[in-house]
């Protein structure tokens, strides 16, 4: 009796109903495909997009920004010290209020190797900083973390660069800021 | 018969002793990467032992050769050099010059404004809205630079007794990123009085100069053309860059 029931279906509408599933995975697939795709192109431009982010960020002298850039806990090294932003913080609030630097947007950028190492990437930056009227280059390595699937904390920065001494440490700067 | 150009006037130059200067330079970030990538290949054959820590000071001869031809800088210095040959300027009229520092920047360019007709000029380097940028920073360089003897003024292109735009000979062209976006290029045009080209967006290195394509980074090979790529990071729209032509004082 089963055999019958299946026997009177409409062989053209099974051949449908197959058709519409085709169209349904293969669409899925695609998208997935498109998904995967667009997650790997975004996780290549992570690198230069922080690296750029970092001139837009300190050019601003907004301390709002860099709250949101940099995390309380994100450790800043300089010529062999290192201490986290939270304590640094009222430095670059200081040096915000002077305003003896200049950090145009578009002057930093870099990459890393796009290798999440333990969910860390190491990304050299190339920023330069017009300080007192004078443009000097300032390398900074930014450590970044991966958390989850999308979101990214900047772990550490560090240079020997006496701008950025000035800029988290306060060091005050003599003729040359290299 | 234009026998010193192949018959063909308007593809080739005639040798005139015009000089063509190309420049490179290069940032801390380029020389820890370099570092990092030779380590093994330093270690094992050039015998010697270098920090990685994006400093120059511990580098030797060997170390500098290898350099002036791994760097992404360097290769595309060369293959403009290439290219002015292959146009036929003769050898000895184009002078490449590695730039170490802002001070070597202050000394070559004293040295390049003794020079009699500077025909053009190319500089590869870092750069920002304020200007090129060499190793470890210009200073304030750019301010202060000497006037070159430029080949000749700007030429008016006129047709049919009418004035349509400029030639564009002699040359500067800037090919660091967002040279062309502050005062710099319009500043360096109108105080050297040159047709200035500078970089409207980031530049990246490519194998092609009309669309992006990515070179292989510590190759020696060149091909290699520093430019930005306007659209979506991806097609040059702008040649050798946007045009800064001096302005009447």
């Amino acid at each position: 009796m089963v055999e019958g029931r299946y026997l009177s279906l409409n062989p053209n509408k099974v051949r449908k109903d197959e058709n519409v599933k085709k169209i349904i995975l293969t669409g899925i697939t695609i998208l997935l495909i498109i998904i995967i795709m667009w997650y790997y192109v975004y996780l290549l431009g992570i690198d230069t997009k922080y690296a750029i982010k970092f001139s837009q960020v300190f050019g601003s002298y907004n301390i709002k920004r860099v709250d949101q850039f940099l995390n309380k806990e994100t450790a800043i090294s300089y010529r062999g010290i290192t201490k986290t932003y939270e304590q640094l913080r009222n430095n670059v609030m200081v040096a915000f209020e002077e305003r003896r630097f200049k950090m145009s947007e578009g002057s930093s950028y870099g990459n890393g190797n796009n290798k999440f190492v333990n969910g860390v990437q190491e990304i050299q930056i190339q920023s330069y900083v017009i300080y007192d009227d004078i443009s000097y280059s300032v390398p900074i390595t930014m450590r970044l973390k991966i958390k989850g699937i999308n979101k990214f904390m900047v772990k550490s920065l560090s240079s020997d660069a006496a701008f950025f001494g000035y800029l988290f440490y306060r060091e005050s700067i003599k003729n040359d800021l290299d | 018969m234009y026998t010193y150009c192949a018959n063909n006037p308007l593809i080739h130059i005639d040798p005139s002793g015009n000089i063509y200067l190309i420049a490179w330079s290069y940032g801390t970030k380029d020389v820890k990467e370099y570092e990092q990538y030779n380590e093994q290949y330093l270690a094992n054959n050039l015998d010697i032992d270098i920090t990685i820590d994006g400093k120059t000071d511990d580098w030797n001869e060997e170390i500098w050769d290898d350099f002036n031809q791994r760097s992404s800088f360097a290769r595309a210095a060369y293959t403009r050099k290439k290219e002015l040959l292959e146009r036929g300027i003769p050898e000895s009229d184009i002078e490449v010059q590695r730039i170490d520092s802002r001070e070597d920047l202050k000394e070559v360019w004293e040295k390049w404004a003794e020079y009699d007709l500077v025909e053009g000029l190319d500089f590869y380097s870092h750069g920002y809205s304020g200007g090129p940028e060499v190793y470890r920073g210009s200073g304030n360089f750019w301010d202060s630079a000497q006037k070159l003897n430029w080949g000749s003024t700007l030429r008016n292109l006129i047709v049919n007794g009418k004035q349509i735009g400029y030639v564009n000979s002699p040359y500067a062209a800037f090919y660091g990123c967002n040279t062309a976006n502050g005062e710099f290029a319009q500043n360096f045009a109108d105080k050297q009085g040159v047709a200035t080209f500078a970089q409207t967006d980031f530049s990246n290195f490519s194998r092609t100069t009309t669309y992006r394509s990515l070179i292989d980074t510590h190759d020696t090979s060149l091909d290699v053309y520093l430019l930005s790529f306007e659209t979506m990071g991806l097609i040059n729209k702008d040649g050798r860059g946007k045009i800064f032509i001096p302005q009447p004082k």
